[in-house]
């Protein structure tokens, strides 16, 4: 039924050429292509999500700013808790927002369709919440810094000192502890969210926090019962200076913290992996 | 090229399988048309065969490979259009930038030839236009990638009349040797003349796996004609015109194939069609 | 494309093609579109299209040259009268007999009016079909 030849048509003589063997694991050319595919896609949204973030701590700064001007409002430790409060669940959201190209069938099926590896999907994912999203995340910082400045100069006119950007924010580069601390939250933030989107797509975000929260009451609660320690208070102390820790220094002790989050982050983002592979279009739920 | 063997799946454990032991093999040149009744599995067996969906049983290749797996070798190969979908908010030309690179055999003069049929004048943002733009925007762009196997779902559910037109024609020139289309529809008048192998499923199997020649061969088509000359129809319907039926095929004469009719035939007399073609012609 | 109810689609479009032929729409030795642009012509099947092409190949109508496609034959015109005359003897004839027949209609009276009727066509040349 196929012996015919339209030949006078060129292109489709061409498929059977060869071309050399596909890797089928992680390819950076096709990772790359597959990168600037979904920033292409992304870019109305991700301008959408910095404005919004630079008029929120515009407004925030505003509302901050000290009315003698003598230090810039970003150096204030109110806004600084704002601004990392706000850079965990910001990071947090964008480790969920796997959930909005995976929970309608409508996008999940061009999304499982498009020809790279679930490695190349999953790990371009994690980047791009552990360096687009984070970049993108300060810079609205910055903006907002000299925005807020010329709104209370003109406003109210106070003495314009925006200050260095992101000043008093970089303290934790002195830090080794404090910088690594930092960036084993984010990540160990970026893995958890990614596998919660991996496993609720409704509300995903909500729908992780609240199984970290039961989560953790349930370690509170095994932990009341089997070490008998029935004031919550201790839990902390215990933990940070505990009785089986005698002879370590705490800051010991929070450099095995930050070597345990990074386990179980590995861990974490394994099942996520997995999950992605073995994700399917559910026909039953529309 | 895709193996299709005894494929078992079922939504709920308990309840009947919607697919009970099919098998199919997908051969590059012809145009499939999937046809079943709305809710039969149509969707289903399509998203199996890209790998969106997995067996409980039996497995689905290409050239080899399983597709559950979605190597992207595999999915490189395959372009599924489904019923209902999201395109991404940028224009035609972003999309197609973005996109064709995943494809090694696209083609862009083909894909402008298949948005001039369409009449489509491109668009800023693709999220922005109707579901009927949006279908017509992805077949042309799902004919330019020259994939081999190339799959859709209801593609002209959303059309209107004379889309459904250029469709035909944007399927007959976008079709060559080396590819096969499937096409699931229950709007069997929208690809008449279009299929080159007709596939009934029913009761999670494959109740028909031939090709247009092959049920000409079997059985004859007519339509407009006197009661007279409907003696011994295996199926008949009176219509204005007169009577169309299906009659038994002993000379083997050929006689333009009527898919609605064999359609209802099949599902209201499935045991006897299936009787039918078991038996080789002579 | 409106096909007719009980023709196979292969031979309407062979003789669609026939009549583009006569009509002067191809001329002898000139090339006839692809398949796949005649398929999408008359939306149909491109197999479909390649079985009008291959009948219309073994009649001597057209002929394939490898490679750059389908050319109308040198004596493609008289080739398809000649197949059509055979068609008419064969399959309509027989039909138009039976008619006669059961009507009682004599044959002089057919040679008769068969007579006014070329009269007709010939003092009347527009009415003339190639």
């Amino acid at each position: 039924m196929n012996d015919y030849h339209i030949t006078e048509n060129g292109p489709a003589t061409t498929i059977a050429s060869k071309h050399p063997a596909t890797n089928n694991f992680f390819s950076p050319r096709r990772f790359g292509r597959y990168c600037a595919k979904q920033i292409h896609e992304w870019k109305r949204g991700l301008l959408l999500q910095f404005f919004s973030l630079a008029g929120i701590y515009t407004i925030l700064m505003f509302l901050y700013h000290p009315s003698d001007g003598e230090a810039p409002a970003i150096t204030s430790t109110g806004i600084h808790i704002l601004i990392w409060f706000g850079f965990f669940i910001y990071i947090a959201k964008s480790g969920s927002s796997l959930a909005e190209q995976i929970g309608r069938r409508s996008k999940r099926v061009l999304y499982l369709a498009v020809p790279a590896s679930t490695a190349e999907k999953y790990i371009a994912h994690l980047l791009w919440t552990l360096i687009l999203y984070p970049i993108l995340f300060f810079a609205a910082i910055i903006v907002a810094q000299y925005a807020s400045e010329i709104i209370s100069s003109s406003i109210r006119g106070e003495v314009f000192n925006p200050g260095t950007p992101l000043q008093g924010m970089l303290t934790v580069w002195n830090d080794l502890y404090s910088l690594s601390t930092i960036i084993v939250w984010t990540i160990s933030n970026i893995v958890t969210f990614t596998l919660g989107a991996t496993l609720w797509q409704k509300n995903s975000f909500l729908k992780t926090i609240a199984a970290l929260f039961l989560l953790g009451i349930i370690i509170i609660f095994f932990y009341t019962i089997f070490v008998g320690k029935a004031e919550f208070g201790s839990l902390f102390t215990y933990i940070a200076i505990g009785n089986y820790f005698e002879n370590f220094k705490s800051i010991d002790l929070l450099w095995i913290i930050n070597g345990v989050t990074i386990i179980e982050s590995i861990i974490l983002g394994y099942i996520g992996y997995m999950r992605m592979k073995e994700l399917e279009i559910n026909e039953t739920k529309r | 090229m895709l193996q299709i063997d005894n494929l078992v799946f079922s939504y709920h454990k308990k309840k009947n399988p919607i697919f009970d032991g099919i098998n199919l093999s997908i051969q590059p040149g012809a145009v499939y048309g999937l046809l079943g009744k709305n809710g039969i599995g149509k969707s289903t067996l399509l998203y199996m065969m890209s790998g969106l969906m997995f067996p409980h049983k039996g497995s689905i290749r290409l050239d080899g490979v399983e597709v559950k797996r979605r190597l992207p070798e595999t999915l490189e190969k395959i372009f599924l259009v489904p019923e209902e979908f999201d395109l991404p908010a940028i224009s035609v030309d972003a999309y197609v930038r973005r996109n064709s690179v995943f494809y090694p055999h696209f083609n862009r003069d083909q894909f402008n030839r298949y948005l001039t049929d369409f009449e489509l004048e491109g668009t800023s943002n693709l999220a922005k236009t109707s579901m009927g733009q949006k279908k017509k925007y992805l077949v042309s762009f799902a004919l330019a990638t020259n994939t081999p196997l190339l799959l859709m779902d209801e593609p002209t559910n959303g059309m209107d009349i004379p889309s459904k037109s250029q469709f035909r024609k944007v399927i007959a020139s976008g079709m060559n040797e080396q590819k096969s289309i499937v096409i699931s529809t229950h709007q069997v008048r929208d690809l008449e003349n279009m299929i080159d192998r007709i596939d009934i499923l029913e009761g999670g199997r494959l109740l028909l796996d031939a090709d247009t020649g092959t049920i000409t061969s079997h059985l004859r088509f007519v339509k407009g004609v006197g009661e007279a000359d409907t003696e011994g129809a295996l199926y008949k319907v009176s219509t204005i015109a007169g009577y169309s039926a299906i009659l038994p095929n002993p000379t083997g004469e050929e006689s333009p194939l009527d898919i609605e009719m064999l359609f209802n035939y099949a599902i209201e007399a499935p045991d006897n069609l299936q009787r039918i073609f078991a038996n080789p012609v002579k | 494309m409106q096909f007719k109810e009980n023709q196979t689609i292969y031979l309407q479009i062979a003789e669609r093609i026939s009549d583009e032929i006569l009509l002067g729409r191809y001329d002898t030795g000139s090339r006839i579109p692809s398949v796949r642009e005649y398929a999408a012509l008359v939306e149909v099947n491109a197999n479909t299209v390649m079985r009008s092409y291959e009948f219309l190949q073994t009649q001597g109508i057209i002929f394939n040259k490898r490679g750059i496609g389908f050319f109308v034959s040198p004596d493609a015109k008289h080739k398809i009268k000649e197949y059509r005359r055979n068609e008419f003897l064969k399959n309509e004839l027989p039909r138009f007999f039976m008619q006669l027949y059961t009507l009682h209609i004599p044959m002089e009276e057919i040679d008769s009016m068969y007579r006014q009727f070329i009269e007709n066509l010939t003092s009347n040349p527009s009415n003339q079909q190639s």
